[in-house]
């Protein structure tokens, strides 16, 4: 069990956050647990508006305005991320942990070079020669394989696809143990996508860094991701390995969402989906959240939230049906 | 970077041009006394000669012995000059000729000299009006739109405030309280009467700079709001600020002009505004004296011009998408 902890990259307790409205508290993330190791690639999935990009603002201590954390541990290697004040954070963000941001096409200063955006992170951190910040800036270019001459290009001169590698080198300028991808290839087309993707699992490889990748494109994580993590309504309902989750959905929500992809093989089936809407986080329902577009919700359901149970592989679901099936989660 | 932009600027035919002609005005308002063939303010030319200095007899009025070896002594004298005094007065509201470029006033003024003269004045308040309301709008922009909240509340709200109050009527009730007569109070009176405009165009730009995705995540990479505002948001509103600063230095320049076109100003003193003042009291519309109003008229058209073209040139250098290659 310590052995394990010394291992985690990132563990969450927890976690609550949301956002102050008028008419009362959005939990956007809601009593949200779960441990990240050194090198391991988490998927994210879930649809729109159920908290994922809250969960990636949340754990880089950056929701702002009405937006905050209120209560539960983020515990980046010792450091309880949750606690830290402002200026704390601001040594450790990007130095540690860093986020790829969802529109690359926005994210960059459109009338700086890139090299100098690049740069810029590393003076906001280091106190390093002009010299050696460009070296080590057009070293990341050529490690997203841009070419190095492309230092003085302005970001309008650059392909979609490109912008977004511009953007994970930006991520990766300070060799961060942690990196938090929210949908960066939302906006590109599935040939771009594909090469940044194995740009990424390749760079993870080599630098050995952790990923949280956060997508609605639950076909796509399946594919790349270690551990795979189904957010509904501020709540992580399965987490496991990816494999697992994919070939045994333990939540039907889960198996939902595996039901409305169509698989590459096998026989051609009518493809299902999942009735009704999200429920109002503003006022989420009582007991499980997915109970009332659950077809095989029961009584108990509409009372109380399930626990955690896990199986014996660390597959770890929360919903009534495994009450009787499952242990107990007692992480 | 900075080099970068100079070249750039320069390489640039409209900037070129526009720069040029304000190169024009400002070597003719510096060179004023050489270039001005009369004085601007004279309807005449005196030529004194001295012909002969005729001093007459001393007269000791007052002596006083200190010691054996020192005394003082008043005296008085009495000195007579002869001079030879030329006087040649122009001609009255006559048309241009070789004498007189651009012809004379009612009253026989010189009008080359005085658009020369003129240029000093009208430049010094456009400029000077200009560059001290920028600074004002700008500043006033950046802390509202930045950090926003209660700051932000408070100047929005004078802003407004002084937007719905009339600039020339207030700028006319200023005027004529002021007592100092001379170019500064006319570049203060410009200056707080004509900062709300831009200050809520560049606010409106700095907030909407603030909520872009870049903002955040420089924001996010940890750096400094200074460093922020300065090095991410400012270079993005470049042309904004410039043109805020053309178009207030037009503003002023006119401002001026119809300040002392209205006798609100010092009308003894020469700019292109006084010129125009003085050719519309003593109608030169109606007496068809061309020569008088479209002098300082086109200068003014010229100075916009300049401005406008300088202003289309750094919106094209600012904004990199912008740039021919």
């Amino acid at each position: 069990m310590m052995d394990m902890e010394k291992n985690n990259v990132l563990q969450i307790k927890e976690l609550k956050a949301g956002y102050e409205i008028k008419s009362g508290f959005v939990g956007a993330v809601d009593d949200v647990s779960f441990s990240l190791k050194k090198g391991e690639f988490l998927g994210i999935a879930g649809e729109s508006g159920c908290g994922k990009s809250t969960l990636a603002y949340a754990i880089m201590n950056l929701l702002r305005d009405n937006g905050c954390i209120q209560s539960g541990t983020v515990q980046l290697n010792d450091v309880n991320i949750a606690s830290l004040s402002e200026v704390e954070m601001k040594k450790i963000r990007w130095v540690d942990l860093s986020m790829v941001f969802q529109s690359a096409m926005n994210a960059l200063n459109p009338v700086l070079k890139i090299g100098e955006q690049l740069t810029d992170a590393i003076f906001a951190h280091q106190d390093l020669s002009r010299t050696k910040a460009q070296a080590r800036a057009k070293e990341v270019l050529e490690l997203v394989d841009i070419s190095s001459e492309r230092y003085d290009a302005y970001p309008h001169q650059l392909s979609g696809g490109m912008k977004q590698r511009v953007m994970i080198a930006m991520a990766l300028i300070l060799q961060p143990d942690l990196v938090i991808m929210d949908e960066p290839t939302t906006a590109l087309d599935v040939v771009v996508q594909r090469t940044i993707i194995e740009k990424i699992q390749e760079l993870q490889r080599q630098f050995d860094f952790s990923v949280i990748f956060i997508t609605h494109d639950l076909s796509l994580l399946v594919e790349i991701s270690d551990k795979l993590a189904i957010m509904y309504a501020g709540k992580i309902i399965e987490f496991g390995n990816a494999h697992d989750v994919f070939t045994d959905p333990l939540h039907p929500y889960t198996e939902g969402l595996m039901a409305s992809f169509p698989a590459l093989t096998g026989p051609i089936k009518r493809m299902g989906g999942i009735e009704g809407k999200p429920p109002d986080l503003l006022n989420p329902p009582e007991g499980c959240r997915f109970a009332p577009r659950c077809q095989k919700a029961m009584d108990i359901c509409r009372r109380e939230y399930p626990k955690e149970y896990v199986k014996n592989d660390g597959h770890k679901v929360s919903c009534q049906l495994y009450r009787e099936k499952m242990g107990e989660n007692h992480e | 970077m900075l080099g970068d932009i100079f070249k750039l600027f320069f390489e640039n035919k409209k900037a070129a041009i526009g720069f040029f002609i304000l190169l024009f005005f400002v070597g003719i308002a510096i060179l004023a006394p050489v270039l001005a063939p009369y004085d601007p303010k004279a309807n005449k030319i005196e030529t004194v000669e001295i012909l002969d200095t005729d001093r007459g007899r001393r007269k000791t009025v007052e002596r006083e012995k200190i010691n054996d070896f020192e005394e003082t002594r008043i005296y008085t004298q009495e000195e007579t000059t002869t001079y030879k005094q030329y006087t040649k007065k122009f001609p009255l509201n006559s048309a241009p000729s070789q004498a007189h470029y651009f012809g004379t006033t009612h009253s026989g003024q010189d009008i080359f000299s005085q658009v020369i003269w003129g240029t000093r004045i009208s430049l010094t308040v456009g400029i000077g009006t200009g560059l001290f309301t920028t600074f004002i709008a700008l500043t006033l922009a950046l802390v509202a739109g930045y950090f926003g909240g209660l700051v932000d509340d408070i100047i929005s709200l004078f802003t407004n405030v002084f937007l719905v109050i009339p600039g020339l009527p207030l700028m006319i009730v200023i005027a004529a309280y002021i007592t100092v007569k001379g170019v500064m109070p006319i570049v203060l009176i410009l200056a707080l009467t004509s900062w709300p405009w831009p200050t809520r165009l560049l606010r409106s730009q700095v907030v909407s700079l603030k909520n872009r995705d870049f903002v955040k995540v420089s924001r996010s990479l940890g750096e400094r709001p200074l460093y922020i505002i300065f090095n991410e948001m400012l270079p993005n509103m470049i042309s904004l600020v410039m043109a805020s600063f053309f178009q207030m230095t037009m503003a002023a320049i006119i401002g001026e002009a119809t300040l002392e076109f209205l006798g609100l100003g010092n009308v003894s003193i020469v700019s292109w505004g006084t010129i125009l003042y003085w050719a519309q009291n003593n109608g030169a519309l109606l007496s068809g004296a061309w020569w008088w109003f479209l002098p300082p008229g086109i200068a003014i058209a010229l100075i916009g011009t300049s401005f406008a073209m300088m202003n289309f040139a750094i919106d094209e250098i600012s904004n990199p998408k912008l740039r021919k290659r």
